[in-house]
């Protein structure tokens, strides 16, 4: 944020706060004190090592189902079971810690059970709601109660019955809150980071980002985090500094195409406050919770875009991908042993995130459609046995995905394709080549990389895609044949063997001299045949040029025509003898004869 | 540096052997004239591969439709030494009813030449000396349809039966042609199977294949003559009625049959109506 525009929120928040009730968010707070700061988390109670939030200890998935009404299932992902279904008007996403499932429900906050889902408490707010969270002892609930002469901000706390605890207001817009360990992390203005005590809403430090916005936190069950949607600072003492550099701080860097995930939810979005799209393009990642340095586990992150999560290190190199069969995947979260993501029709799958095996599958009998989901699966290690799907296949059936949304990720998909090397991949960039499903965009794209791979290895599969021939009785045309003739002329000066060579002559010089070859796969397949073929390929060109020297139609392709005595006229006394001939017999077409004649010139 | 003449003869063979997959070693020697033709083979020749293409298109047909072998000769070198277009759909045209199995592999090279014309032509020549069926049957895949009507011609005149299941293919997309051919292969269990695509077949075509059928003597027995009558009696348009005129025509009044009399009183019936 710049000098300006801090200088002028703190002169509105001053104006604010003289007129105002007793709020902890005020201009001379002692911000960035490590001693503080240090003191503070000294206090935190965390767990060791990984542990789901809730009290039962299991990987547990909360699952808000759409209809009239909506539903919200408790679903053990470790047994494969519902614990509890109920139907309430949710209209937030839903918070879990100890004992305690919190949501909104209609206009207000519902406390519930975790054993049973029934209803412990219900706590009113008034106006907007920001957002709730638990800590398993206490309700923490951001409101705007915008009906006064200023919008107030207000942090309440409530004990689980519902009773009032304390309640901070704020002249300044506080987002979402998190808890753990006895502290509560508020964010205020997107500026600060107020760490209060749970018990007395009493602000025990404060950050104030340097480098970045605060608007993104994050919770597990070793660590608490916060940040931006572009990266994250762990909450230890070097957090105090607020900056990137001082800070213990990590961040990715994402491929233009998944370029829309986010590091985390912005706490300051209502929208957000809920199940929303927001949910399906996340980056999912765990970091150490102590030691130097910033370090993602396994060095590496997940990114989840809609139906597809993708392996990538944090320099954005791509290491595996996954893609869910036809339906989106509505909520993902890393839970540190696997990644763990629910689909909308209540699949839920544990994927390995160093390597997109599928550890564990579910499927929640959801009913109808799954909104979004809380996932609630720390330290969840389940030991399924699939097999990660080969790289080349996991792209490929993203890359061929029917869904035309999602041209950006396919994008991505066959790029990374591309980098990768053999036949199988060749193949499946041919695939989507003739494919006439394929956008053109995708399509253009595909091409363009087919070509400048340059894969040896990728020229049986080449070599087969000219197999197809035209044919009436079955309906069937060659296609892609412009492309693959470039893509196998690319591969003039690679290292070919000399069978592999010959194949793929003699697939060119078929395709090519088909009657029914249009004239502009023909001119590619021709240069195809004259870039790899290294002068065999001479042989047949002047059987094409002495059949077809006195036909009109031939010398009007004049690039092919060109191109064919070209080579020719400079290939041996005798094939340069054919060209004079064609150059001199009454018999060639004046402009096939003119064509010669200057290819003889050119030599 | 040697002569045209001689590049142009080296080419001619050399593309013969490419385009056949023989060697000139192996190709099997043209048969010699046994005695001069009364053709000015000399003129001809000359004509054939020289620059006016008017006096070249009636040396090819000239030469072409003799029935000396060795009148062939110079129209096959200029073939395999390339032609215009007109001229090689003349010499294939005559050729075709001449070709001697001599002829076929110059004649086979054109059968894969880009100008449909020219291959329809080279498909029919080829067919006459019943040269390789799976040729003509690529023929009948062809998205040229001169081409595949020649070829559908030619399966039909070689009675290759393996072309059947293409031909119904070709049937079902109101290919004529087809529709012909299966006419000309047609039998009792034949009929049956094209009765088949009744209804998704046009019924145009699928008159021509009936009435086809109908029209040959070896069409037997009489109740599937019958059957084949009624058939055509369901089909719209006047193709049908055709059919079934050409079947009144050559149907032998005495005996009697009852497929003739049915016939005879579809088409009494349908006089006053719409044909």
């Amino acid at each position: 944020m710049s000098t300006v525009r801090v200088f002028a929120l703190c002169a509105a928040l001053a104006l604010v706060a003289s007129c105002g009730p007793k709020t902890v968010y005020g201009l001379s707070s002692d911000d960035n004190n490590r001693d503080k700061l240090t003191a503070a988390l000294a206090d935190r109670t965390v767990t060791a090592g990984l542990r789901p939030a809730n009290s039962l200890g299991k990987p547990l998935v909360f699952a808000v189902v759409g209809g009239t009404p909506k539903k919200l299932i408790a679903y053990d992902a470790e047994a494969g079971a519902a614990l509890w279904t109920i139907e309430a008007d949710i209209g937030s996403r839903v918070v879990v810690a100890g004992d305690a499932v919190v949501v909104r429900e209609g206009q207000a906050i519902a406390v519930r059970r975790l054993s049973d889902g029934g209803v412990r408490a219900q706590i009113a707010f008034a106006g907007e709601l920001v957002g709730v969270t638990t800590d398993g002892e206490r309700v923490l609930v951001v409101n705007q109660d915008a009906s006064g002469a200023k919008p107030v901000w207000s942090l309440t706390a409530y004990n689980l019955d519902g009773a009032k605890l304390w309640q901070n207001d704020s002249p300044g817009a506080l987002g979402s809150p998190v808890a753990q360990g006895g502290l509560v992390l508020s964010p205020f203005l997107k500026q600060w980071l107020g760490v209060l005590d749970a018990r007395t809403g009493a602000q025990l430090t404060r950050i104030r980002g340097i480098d970045d916005e605060i608007s993104v936190l994050r919770v597990v069950s070793d660590a608490a985090f916060f940040g931006s949607k572009t990266g994250a600072i762990r909450l230890d003492p070097n957090a105090a500094t607020g900056t990137r550099a001082g800070s213990t701080y990590g961040t990715v860097t994402l491929p233009k195409q998944l370029g829309t995930a986010d590091f985390g939810r912005d706490a300051f979005d209502p929208v957000q406050a809920s199940y929303s799209a927001f949910d399906r393009r996340r980056v999912l990642w765990r970091a150490d919770a102590t030691g130097d340095g910033w370090h993602f586990a396994g060095d590496l992150v997940a990114v989840h875009l809609f139906r597809f999560v993708f392996g990538l290190t944090p320099a954005g190199e791509f290491r595996w991908a996954y893609s869910q069969p036809r339906v989106e995947l509505v909520a993902s979260e890393h839970s540190g042993t696997v990644v763990v993501a629910v689909a909308g029709d209540g699949s839920l799958v544990a994927l390995d995130p160093a390597t997109g095996a599928v550890r564990a599958r579910g499927k929640l009998e959801a009913g109808g459609p799954v909104l979004g989901a809380t996932i609630d699966c720390d330290g969840w290690a389940p030991i399924g046995t699939e097999t990660a799907p080969s790289t080349v296949t996991a792209l490929a059936t993203i890359a061929r995905d029917r869904d035309a949304r999602f041209e950006e990720i396919k994008q991505y998909a066959v790029a990374t394709m591309a980098q990768l090397q053999g036949a199988d991949v060749t193949r499946d960039l041919i695939a989507l080549v003739v494919d006439p499903r394929t956008p053109a965009k995708l399509h253009d794209a595909v091409a363009a990389l087919l070509i400048s791979r340059k894969d040896p290895a990728g020229l049986p599969a080449l070599v087969d895609a000219l197999a197809a021939r035209p044919d009436f009785i079955a309906g069937t045309q060659p296609v892609g044949t412009i492309e693959v003739a470039r893509a196998i002329a690319a591969l003039a000066g690679t290292s070919i063997t000399a069978d592999d060579v010959a194949r793929a002559m003699a697939a060119l010089d078929a395709q090519a001299f088909d009657p029914a070859t249009a004239p502009a796969p023909r001119l590619e397949l021709v240069r195809a045949l004259i870039a790899i073929g290294g002068g065999r390929e001479r042989a047949a060109l002047v059987r094409e040029l002495v059949l077809y020297r006195a036909d009109p139609g031939f010398a009007a392709e004049t690039d092919l025509a060109q191109a064919m005595l070209a080579d020719v006229a400079a290939g041996s006394l005798e094939e340069r003898e054919t060209v004079r001939m064609i150059a001199q017999d009454v018999r060639s077409t004046p402009a096939l004869a003119a064509m010669a004649k200057a290819a003889l010139a050119d030599r | 540096m040697r002569s045209h003449s001689a590049i142009l003869c080296a080419l001619a063979v050399a593309a013969l052997a490419t385009a056949t997959g023989t060697s000139s070693a192996t190709a099997q020697p043209r048969p010699r004239p046994a005695r001069p033709a009364k053709l000015d083979l000399a003129k001809a020749s000359v004509d054939v591969g020289g620059a006016d293409l008017a006096a070249a298109v009636a040396a090819a047909t000239a030469l072409g439709s003799s029935r000396e072998p060795a009148h062939h000769e110079p129209v096959l070198d200029a073939l395999a030494s390339g032609v215009h277009p007109d001229v090689a759909t003349a010499a294939l045209t005559a050729l075709a009813a001449t070709a001697t199995k001599a002829d076929l592999p110059t004649i086979a090279i054109y059968t894969r030449f880009r100008n449909p014309t020219v291959r329809a032509a080279a498909l029919r020549a080829y067919a006459q000396n019943a040269g390789d069926t799976a040729l003509i049957m690529t023929g009948l895949a062809s998205y040229d349809a001169p081409v595949r009507g020649a070829a559908a011609d030619a399966v039909a005149a070689m009675r290759h039966l393996p072309a059947i299941p293409a031909l119904l293919v070709l049937l079902d997309k109101g290919e004529l042609p087809a529709a012909r051919a299966l006419g000309l292969l047609g039998d009792d269990g034949l009929f049956r199977t094209v009765a088949e695509h009744f209804g998704v077949a046009p019924d145009a075509a699928l008159a021509v294949a009936l009435g086809g059928m109908l029209v040959r003597p070896a069409f037997e027995p009489e109740n599937a003559r019958v059957e084949l009558v009624r058939m055509l009696s369901k089909l719209s348009g006047v193709e049908a009625l055709d059919a079934l005129e050409a079947y009144v025509k050559v149907a032998p009044a005495n005996p009697p049959r009852q497929s003739r009399r049915e016939a005879e009183a579809v088409l009494t019936a349908r006089q006053a109506g719409d044909r």
